[in-house]
């Protein structure tokens, strides 16, 4: 790794020269009357205050070696993923338990896996960085699977029925939709394999050539990673697509 | 199938069913007897496809009680429910494949795997429709073709009672008198016990000697 020396001043000095490029967004919104100044403002302020407030809570984990401490960090983006997916999805009842559970179960059995045969290191730097890239991807992948899920359950209401009136359990009815649900969640993650590096370079690449990083390494890392995001996308897709099932009432709809 | 008579193999107390604090049935009551054909009419909106709903427990009653052959549906298991009593819809849904693959097509789940597979071309000839039919591809179909397909689809199951709900309602005229001379000839030729919903009161006459009228909710016997 070459060595990068970090100067706080200069960190900061650099990070309020990248905010002319707001300022100029902000200019076009007022010029074009876009109307978004106050909105690009907010959510501005709110990205540096967010992050720092993250990035010291991160760092004093990663300062205290604590198992316990990581895993409760990573519980508790669980449960911020599982909540905004749940609010992402209409039509089921008890959407927290299934997003929860889909997302719990796709991050956690892939990152396990990993650690497991110790390509993850059980580091909190590592655990918290790669933890919540993964938990990121089980959200979007959830949200996906099963807003299409409700939609091709919609979308096909009357051939659900029909198997129904001929004697199919709902799990039989509805089980020919929940395949393209799955394929459809997981069409992101397959594309982004497929131009990994020829589009854009990947984030966690990006960073570790940034850091100083050997770029074969950061290349064998950025495959880890997209392994990852797909191995356990493509268990919460399957997860909730199922307990989606479940949860689901497509009888009694008057 | 032989022409069988027994009698009050339905009956139906008090149903109910509430949506959003409104009763979309209030109270219903009546009996149906074996081999018997019932007319359901009504104004559109007025809880006919609701009632039919309930009879195969798609849609589960807020209260009352449904008794098929002194059993109450409510306590059975709902597909052994919608397997005895056999809803075809309006605009009945043919999968895709041929007329054969949908006469087949519930016997591919769990449910019926241990009923015994029926003859398809006697299905197709309890329809009036010839057993060449059978090759066919069902999109390729007309509105009542498709229809007798659906109903032989359900008949395959020996259901208890059939349910139709609108069935000549996306009909033109001819077809119309073609299917309903069809369900005259499965209650009157086979005792099939039928339950038909229609707005037309001419078709109802021309079905059944009985007509029940469902408006805001109650029934009453015309």
């Amino acid at each position: 790794m070459s060595g990068v020396i970090y100067d706080p001043f200069e960190g900061l000095v650099k990070m309020l020269l990248s905010l002319i490029l707001v300022v100029f967004v902000l200019f076009l919104s007022f010029k074009f009357r876009l109307q978004l100044e106050r909105e690009i403002v907010t959510a501005t302020f709110r990205s540096i205050v967010q992050l720092m407030a993250v990035v010291m809570v991160i760092a004093a984990v990663f300062r205290s070696e604590n198992l316990p401490l990581v895993l409760l960090v990573l519980a508790v983006m669980v449960v911020i993923a599982a909540e905004t997916s749940a609010k992402r999805v209409e039509g089921i009842n008890k959407p927290f338990i299934v997003t929860f559970s889909a997302i719990a179960a796709g991050s956690g059995i892939a990152l396990l896996f990993l650690v497991l045969l110790g390509v993850i290191p059980i580091k909190p730097e590592f655990l918290i960085t790669v933890g919540s890239m993964t938990i990121g991807g089980c959200m979007i992948i959830c949200s996906l699977a099963m807003n299409r899920f409700s939609a091709e359950i919609k979308a096909h209401h009357n051939e659900i029925e029909t198997a129904l009136c001929l004697g199919a359990t709902q799990e039989e009815a509805i089980r020919p939709f929940l395949g393209e649900s799955v394929k459809a969640a997981l069409i992101p993650s397959i594309d982004r394999l497929k131009t990994l590096g020829i589009v854009v370079l990947p984030g966690t690449m990006a960073g570790m050539i940034i850091g100083g990083v050997d770029p074969i390494w950061a290349a064998e890392y950025q495959l880890v990673i997209v392994f990852l995001l797909l191995g356990s996308g493509c268990i919460t897709a399957l997860i909730a697509t199922t307990l989606t099932q479940k949860y689901l009432n497509i009888t009694d709809e008057i | 199938m032989k022409h069988i008579k027994y009698s009050d193999l339905l009956i139906v107390r008090n149903l109910t069913v509430n949506s959003d604090g409104v009763n979309i049935l209030d109270g219903v009551s009546f009996s149906l007897s074996k081999g018997e054909c019932l007319c359901l009419t009504g104004p559109s909106g007025a809880g006919k496809t609701v009632l039919l709903k309930c009879l195969n427990r798609l849609i589960k009653p807020s209260a009352g009680e449904i008794l098929l052959d002194g059993h109450d549906t409510g306590k059975m298991n709902p597909v052994e429910v919608r397997k005895q009593i056999c809803l075809v819809g309006q605009l009945p849904v043919l999968f895709a494949g041929t007329v054969k693959d949908n006469l087949a097509y519930p016997f591919t789940f769990r449910a019926n795997q241990n009923l015994p597979v029926p003859d398809y071309a006697t299905l197709m000839e309890n329809v009036g429709l010839s057993p060449e039919y059978l090759t066919k591809n069902a999109s390729k179909l007309s509105g009542g073709e498709r229809q007798k397909v659906a109903t032989a689809r359900a008949l395959g199951l020996k259901p208890a009672i059939l349910l139709f709900d609108e069935p000549t309602a996306a009909l033109d005229e001819a077809s119309k008198l073609v299917i309903d001379d069809q369900i005259r000839k499965l209650n009157r030729d086979y005792g099939m016990t039928i339950i038909v919903v229609t707005h037309d009161m001419e078709e109802a006459r021309r079905l059944s000697r009985r007509i029940l009228r469902i408006k805001e909710g109650h029934l009453e016997e015309i």
